[in-house]
């Protein structure tokens, strides 16, 4: 399939479902089936030739198609569950218009049209948190992931500059815009103020975009610019902000009752570990770093899916709404749990993986492995208390059965991370799948 | 015209005005000062567009400026009922609060621009870059209502197309950063009628 074509199905998709968008039982469905398609069709595009636009090169590598199939299952899965949970009318045809433009940033030969691209990208995800009482959260969401777009753009300019008229800029502009565009839109702490909010919003696939898709497409755009951020100075600031991320993600995780905000938390947590990565070798690092991400998004999309589902049945995601809620919702919280194993980095499944190999790469001394071992209790007590709570006699009074055909997607979904876990070499099988 | 023809001091007061507009109202007069900033903006990166690109330009700002002066008009109604019917209005920390921080921000871009020129630019669109940005992040800070924090990115957003398309005018770049301009200025508008439907129903719950 060319390239093209398959760049603009996202779009052609947005405004073909523009006229049908309040109708929820057609869109969810349709745009679920158009993810669905984007991902299969993922590694046949990456064998595809790049094409030229306005003379800046698109090209989908085969090392970031398994990637992008992630994100596609991911969001089809968001755009399933939106079909019997509440989704704003805006969100299937903003979020294929926001997954165009994020794909579109991964397959920019250049880091400053990758840039532009996410910076318009952002605004996508701003549709899609539009909710009720949620004005505010969506406008500082959006300067705050706009800061980091723009500065991306303006290191892509540096980096394209310095090789041909003005090498002074690097050090000038270069650097900080690099540094601090990472830091804001991976949401490295402290700079990764505004990503927890997002969990408690009522809008998954918004929250799915602004804190997990984002997040991939900008490590793996990050090889090319960690030689403008510094030799010395990168690996620094990864390594102490992705050690803070992860505590404050990890402490952040023990508080809240309601299993959507444990997310966004444990997410946090998750994502320290993968700068810490990025911050212990500067190839392999970020390959493991992109991997852990995709993985986390997974069991993200399926957590907070399974949340919004809850929150119907039950009335709420908060513990003491789902004491025994297991006998009415058995798929849904065994999806809970597999996947929040996995988000919290526990064995057997894909997120344990690769921590593990992580683990390896950056740990030398001892009370390291002690610090991360601390460091998942938090995300395993906030999302086990939520597990055990459920198993009690008694399901809620005026609770109402999960729909089975959603706890199916959601199981499926979660054991995929139990295969990716136990074989961990699906995406280098999928990497060879697409070259 | 050519922005060149500015002396620094003349250009610091055109500056000046078109920030405090934003800094002291953040309503209707705001968009003034908006427009104040697009025509400086047009003006220092016009003359490396072609013709038809810079009539484009110009259109995107039009309806950047009109889409904000429709919601700044439906926020200002809002906020006249609130006053007739005896309810407080949307509460901001003050126009002298606002002028004070743009000071603040026009006293460091004045400082910086001779001690950190950007490279690669001349004094004049350096200048306005740093003032620009620097105003528009502080007034974000400051500004509690959805269209002030959304007129202030756009602030800060001219001051970055101001430095970034003098130095890429590609025609991709450009119609990239439009696509941008007009999306943001879309999600304030849409943002700013939200948040007064929300304390419509806030009042009548």
């Amino acid at each position: 399939m060319p390239l093209t074509v398959w760049l603009a199905v996202p779009f052609v998709g947005a405004l073909l479902l523009w006229p049908v968008r309040r109708a929820r039982q057609v869109a969810a469905p349709v745009a679920a089936l158009i993810y669905l398609a984007l991902a299969v069709t993922a590694p046949m595009v990456a064998r595809s030739a790049p094409i030229d636009l306005l003379g800046r090169s698109l090209n989908l590598s085969a090392a970031h198609a398994p990637y992008v199939c992630f994100l596609a299952v991911g969001l089809a899965l968001l755009m399933a569950g939106g079909a019997f949970v509440q989704e704003s009318a805006l969100v299937w045809p903003g979020s294929l218009g926001t997954f165009g433009f994020l794909v579109a940033a991964l397959c920019a030969g250049s880091a400053q049209l990758a840039g532009a691209m996410l910076s318009i990208a952002v605004i996508g995800v701003a549709f899609c948190l539009l909710a009720p009482n949620t004005s505010e959260l969506t406008m500082r969401t959006v300067i705050v992931l706009l800061c980091g777009t723009l500065m991306l753009l303006l290191a892509g300019w540096t980096v394209e500059a310095s090789r041909l008229e003005h090498p002074l800029s690097v050090g000038a502009i270069g650097r900080p815009a690099a540094l601090f565009g990472m830091a804001l839109l991976l949401g490295l702490f402290p700079f990764g103020f505004w990503a927890p909010p997002l969990g408690r919003v009522e809008r998954p696939t918004g929250a799915f975009l602004a804190v997990c898709a984002l997040g991939v497409i900008a490590s793996l755009r990050m090889s090319e610019l960690s030689g403008l951020a510094g030799r010395e100075l990168l690996p620094i600031v990864l390594r102490w902000g992705g050690l803070l991320t992860f505590c404050f993600g990890a402490v952040g995780a023990l508080l809240p009752r309601r299993l959507c905000a444990v997310v966004g938390y444990a997410a946090m947590a998750d994502l320290g570990v993968a700068a810490l990565a990025m911050g212990a070798a500067p190839l392999d690092g970020v390959d493991l770093a992109a991997q852990h991400l995709a993985y986390r998004a997974v069991a993200c999309a399926a957590l907070w899916v399974a949340a919004r589902v809850l929150s119907k049945c039950f009335g709420s995601d908060d513990v003491h709404a789902l004491n025994g809620a297991f006998s009415r919702a058995p798929l849904t919280l065994t999806a809970v749990l597999l996947a929040g194993m996995s988000l919290s980095g526990l064995p057997p499944m894909a997120g344990f993986a690769s921590r593990n190999a992580i683990l390896g790469l950056t740990m030398t001394n001892p009370w390291w492995s002690s610090l991360w071992a601390m460091g998942t209790l938090g995300p395993v007590w906030g999302l086990a208390r939520i597990v055990i709570a459920s198993w009690g006699p008694t399901p809620p009074p005026g609770s109402r059965r999960e729909p089975v055909w959603l706890g199916v997607l959601l199981l499926a979904m979660t054991l995929f991370l139990l295969v990716a876990g136990v074989l961990p070499n699906v995406i280098a099988w999928m990497q060879g799948l697409a070259s | 015209m050519n922005i060149s023809m500015l002396t620094t001091t003349q250009l610091a007061l055109l500056l000046g005005l078109a920030t405090a507009l934003v800094a002291v109202t953040a309503r209707r007069a705001a968009v003034v000062g908006l427009a104040i900033q697009y025509t400086l903006r047009l003006l220092m990166v016009g003359p490396l567009l072609l013709r038809p690109v810079l009539y484009g330009q110009v259109a995107v700002a039009l309806a950047a400026l009109m889409i904000l002066f429709l919601s700044a008009s439906s926020l200002a109604h809002v906020q006249r009922q609130r006053v007739v019917g005896g309810v407080s209005p949307l509460v901001r920390m003050g126009g002298l609060y606002g002028l004070f921080s743009m000071a603040l921000a026009a006293f460091v871009a004045l400082g910086l621009y001779r001690s950190f020129p950007l490279p690669g630019l001349s004094a004049q669109v350096t200048l306005g870059c740093y003032w620009l940005l620097l105003a528009g992040l502080l007034l974000i800070v400051i500004e509690p209502t959805v269209l002030g924090q959304g007129m202030a990115a756009v602030t800060a957003l001219n001051g970055f197309q101001m430095a970034f398309l003098t130095l890429d005018n590609g025609l991709l770049m450009i119609a990239l950063l439009s696509l941008l301009e007009i999306g943001l200025v879309l999600t304030v508008a849409v943002l700013s009628e939200q948040q007064l439907e929300q304390l419509a129903e806030a009042e009548e719950g």
